[in-house]
């Protein structure tokens, strides 16, 4: 009789922690969501000291483990500027690919093992690019990147 | 006393259960009218957020020096005419081009006509919570700051496509994303019959990659509604317009753009139609 009693208040009370868990993960999500138009606007104002253009913006609400990824058509001739704006903890790495697969640029510098906060690409051919974004630190993040161009 | 508590147990058990049940349900009933939702159009959202933004081509037509002429813009009195969804999202995406184009001009009056335009059209396709019309108006009525004006306008639109898509109104982004493409080309073949620019021919040339996403999106679609099949077979036109045009860009090797003077006619004459179609 104990024994069912005891059974009978573990489900009875199973809920209330399920509960409790999924409070906390969207108590998280909603802090990670909440600075994401706060660095978008930060990039934006990058845009106008190097008198770009305006094109598209990206909201960055990442896991870890796996890189953001979005592509876009780049036109040859016309010089594009990728901004960041991120939390001060996060390492966040933007790399461009050109249709064949091949990193055309990126905002991390290797041999200095520096992240920029943006990268500017002069484009050789139009074509369809990936724009991936991926964190380096093994926390998810919340980040803006802004598209610019200009002639 | 023990009875009173398994009883009450079992209730809660039996209660938290219950509303797993019906979230379920409902998240069932949901997950079908989703589905029935994206039945009626196909749209790939991925290769829409890939076309390249029509500022573009109309920030190198303005390149030209060619002169500003307002007469090859839809006229803003043809708003009334627009009072289908397909209609005023073709025509959202004309609209948001001339405003670009009278913009990038500097031409405030003329811009602030087809800022109104733009707002009927995003009221008509309810979008309008997406823009700031108030501050886009206030900045071309000042006429100082261009760049500003053209990012709180690309913002606008940014969010409104993200928008779409998260309600999931597929043919309305895609017909906006289609209008303001063509509106783009049709701008370029008309000021590259005037002015002769390799890179506006190239720059058109280019745009082979665009209609060719567009029109494989119109395909998968065509059967969908009356209106979708006559936009299905205009588009195809133009694609197959495109047949001859290339561009090869060879690494080390000049750019050639393979485009005889017979294939920009065709074009040229071909996006004129279904561009003056679609306005009217």
């Amino acid at each position: 009789m104990k024994k069912f009693l005891f059974i009978s208040l573990i489900f009875a009370l199973l809920p209330f922690f399920t509960f409790a868990q999924k409070d906390k993960e969207t108590k998280k999500r909603a802090e990670v969501e909440c600075n994401a138009n706060e660095h978008l606007n930060k990039c934006v104002e990058s845009l106008r000291p190097q008198g770009y253009r305006f094109l598209k913006s990206y909201k960055l609400e990442g896991n870890a483990s796996k890189p953001l990824e979005y592509e876009y058509t780049l036109s040859k001739g016309t010089t594009y500027f990728i901004s960041l704006q991120h939390n001060p903890d996060v390492k966040l790495k933007v790399i461009l690919y050109n249709e064949d697969g091949r990193e055309e640029a990126s905002n991390y510098n290797k041999k200095l093992d520096k992240y920029y906060p943006s990268v500017e690409i002069r484009c050789q051919r139009t074509g369809v690019y990936k724009i991936t974004f991926s964190q380096e630190s093994k926390t998810d993040f919340c980040a803006a990147s802004v598209l610019g161009f200009k002639r | 006393m023990k009875k009173i508590i398994v009883a009450l147990s079992l209730s809660v058990f039996w209660v938290a259960c219950n509303d797993n049940n019906n979230a379920n349900q409902e998240q069932k009933k949901d997950e079908v009218k989703e589905q029935e939702v994206k039945k009626d159009f196909k749209a790939d959202f991925d290769i829409l957020n890939a076309m390249p933004d029509p500022i573009e081509i109309v920030d190198l037509v303005k390149s030209t020096g060619i002169d500003y002429d307002n007469s090859l813009l839809n006229k803003p009195e043809n708003t009334e005419k627009y009072n289908s969804e397909h209609k005023m999202a073709l025509n959202m995406g004309v609209y948001t081009v001339d405003l670009g184009y009278t913009n990038l001009h500097n031409k405030t009056q003329d811009a602030i006509k087809y800022l109104d335009a733009t707002k009927k059209m995003t009221n008509g396709l309810k979008v309008s919570q997406f823009f700031d019309f108030e501050k886009i108006k206030s900045i071309t009525q000042e006429g100082k700051d261009l760049n500003q004006l053209i990012t709180t306008t690309g913002i606008g639109l940014d969010k409104m496509r993200q928008g779409l898509e998260d309600e999931k109104r597929g043919e309305a982004i895609t017909l906006i994303v289609a209008g303001g493409w063509l509106e783009a080309v049709y701008l370029a073949t008309q000021v590259a019959e005037k002015a002769d620019r390799k890179e506006l021919k190239e720059k058109i040339a280019d745009q082979k990659i665009v209609i060719t996403e567009l029109i494989k999106m119109f395909e998968a679609n065509k059967t969908t509604s009356k209106h979708l099949t006559e936009i299905y077979e205009d588009f195809k036109k133009i694609n197959d317009a495109f047949t001859n045009i290339a561009v090869k860009n060879e690494e080390g090797k000049e750019v050639q753009v393979q485009m005889s003077k017979e294939d920009f006619n065709k074009l040229n004459q071909t996006i004129k139609e279904v561009r003056n179609k679609i306005i009217s």
